[in-house]
């Protein structure tokens, strides 16, 4: 799909570490407009008995939502890969570590439910909606999906001022003196501040 | 794992050893660079130590929060053998990156430096004046040295209970399980040895042979006796704080929700 090659690298060496055949890694946004990608999407779909969507461009369509891409003279529509065929796990991260997919596939492999259970929901619904129980807020706070009231990556309160967060952010977009503030203007969205926080248990 | 009482030559917070460690592992080529803090009257900013005169300049607590990790990416992307010296929430995070070497300090509570500035005025120090800050034995104390005339320097000591100020320390640290950075390599702290000792958790091989290395040099006096309760009582303390992170976890998320 369309992507900057990191998550892409990951996901070929880890295709080929484990032989998959019919567990499909997708990374990258998809080009709704691009009808050759889209049917290669649905193709994979078809042939494959589980798709992860590896990496936050795959998962929320990331900094591609906010391309209006222009090719011969015709808009270019980016989404995540979950609108346009139904993906099983997803994994945050811009790029997401290789050990954490690794992680993932294992756990698929060994039928390790309880490991699986923060992807799936990630894979689920794109919406926080006004009454969820706690866990699946947990899990589901994906930053596309915020409500306006992020300003940092999590609440400050709980937050220790490790800094680990900024040192993440594939977009620099993180200031800290003391507690980290996102810069919305560099702001790409793709969590990846979030889900390395040290306060949130995914990894 | 193997529990130490340490003292060096440095002039550090306590024994000097986190000071004498990463002065030693720099000059050795053990590590190329390390992560450790400076300050400006007290305000701590985090650097990237490459030759051993730099670690001088981050010898002693600052007891305010410093956002070590944020260099962490710049440190591994351009040094091979990196160190982090970091409270074990920052060693928490560290473990999200290729360090060669993390060194821990004991911890149970961080301030806002806003919050330390209003302490030390309030016992009526100017905080440029202050030499030292610790918190030991349940007591902040604060030294300092006024100058009497112009040979002698007068020490002045004041201290207040740790019970008085802890409602200005970082929220987060009320949610901390981790007192002495179980994931970190090697853990350093005061409590269990006597005064300017340092308690050295050794928690790996590659760390215990550099201080036997340092050992037979010269560098470091050694001893085995250590309150090994103490410090398992404030572990435990802490300890205490996982089930309540079970669910404040939740709240670190989305305010909007609630
Ligand atoms: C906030 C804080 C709370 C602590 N609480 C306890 C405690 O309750 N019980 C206990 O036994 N020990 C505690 N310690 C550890 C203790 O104060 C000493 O750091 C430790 O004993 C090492 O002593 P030293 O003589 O080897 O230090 P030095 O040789 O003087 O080296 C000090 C090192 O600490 C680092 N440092 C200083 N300030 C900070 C900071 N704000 N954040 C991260 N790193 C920093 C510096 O980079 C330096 O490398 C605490 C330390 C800190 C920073
Ligand atoms: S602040 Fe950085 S890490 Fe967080 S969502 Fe924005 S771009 Fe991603
Ligand atoms: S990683 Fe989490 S705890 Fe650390 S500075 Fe970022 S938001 Fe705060
Ligand atoms: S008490 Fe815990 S959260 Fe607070 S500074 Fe120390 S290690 Fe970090």
């Amino acid at each position: 799909m369309v992507e900057c090659g990191s998550c892409g690298r990951i996901v070929d060496k880890i295709m080929k570490k484990y032989n998959l055949k019919d567990i499909a890694l997708i990374s990258g946004a998809v080009n709704l407009d691009d009808g050759e990608e889209v049917e290669k999407l649905k193709k994979i779909r078809e042939n494959s008995k589980i798709v992860i969507a590896v990496g936050s461009c795959a998962v929320s369509g990331g900094f591609h939502r906010m391309l209006i891409g222009l090719e011969n003279g015709f808009p270019q529509r980016f989404v995540r890969i979950g609108d346009v065929i139904k993906v099983d796990y997803a994994i945050i991260g811009c790029y997401p570590e290789e050990k954490e997919v690794e992680k993932v596939v294992e756990a698929i492999l060994n039928n390790d439910e309880e490991t699986l259970k923060p992807y799936r929901v990630i894979a689920g619904e794109p919406i926080i909606k006004p009454y969820m129980t706690v866990d699946e807020v947990l899990l589901t706070s994906n930053k596309e999906l915020c409500l306006g009231c992020d300003t940092s990556p999590i609440e400050n309160t709980y937050c220790t001022g490790c800094g680990t967060c900024v040192a993440k952010c594939p977009a620099d977009a993180l200031n800290i003196d003391e507690k980290p503030t996102v810069n919305m203007d560099k702001c790409v969205k793709c969590g990846t501040c979030f889900f390395s926080c040290i306060k949130v248990g995914v990894m | 794992m193997n529990i130490l009482s340490i003292k060096s030559n440095y002039d550090g917070q306590d024994g000097g050893f986190v000071t004498a460690l990463t002065t030693y592992c720099l000059k050795e080529g053990i590590l190329d660079a390390v992560v450790v803090v400076g300050a400006n009257n007290w305000k701590p900013y985090p650097f990237i130590a490459t030759k051993p005169e730099d670690i001088l300049k981050a010898s002693k607590s600052k007891y305010s929060i410093s956002p070590n990790n944020k260099l962490l990416e710049y440190a591994t992307e351009n040094y091979d053998n990196v160190g982090l010296v970091g409270v074990p929430c920052q060693i928490l995070g560290g473990n999200k990156f290729d360090l060669k070497m993390k060194i821990g300090l004991f911890c149970t509570k961080n301030f806002p430096y806003d919050a330390i500035k209003n302490i030390v005025d309030g016992l009526g120090i100017p905080i440029d004046r202050v030499e030292k800050m610790d918190i030991k034995k349940g007591k902040f104390i604060v030294k300092t040295s006024e100058i009497e005339n112009l040979i002698k320097k007068k020490e002045m000591v004041k201290e207040i209970p740790i019970k008085e100020i802890e409602k200005f320390a970082n929220p987060a640290c009320r949610l901390c399980c981790d007192f002495s950075a179980e994931y970190a390599d090697i853990s350093v702290g005061s409590v269990g040895s006597e005064d300017g000792w340092n308690t050295v958790i050794i928690r790996n091989n590659n760390c215990k042979k550099i201080i036997d290395e340092m050992h037979e040099k010269g560098l470091v006096e050694i001893k085995l006796d250590v309150d090994v309760n103490a410090i398992q009582k404030l572990e435990n303390i802490k300890k205490r704080n996982q089930e309540i992170n079970k669910c404040s976890a939740y709240y670190a998320v989305c305010p909007y929700i609630f």
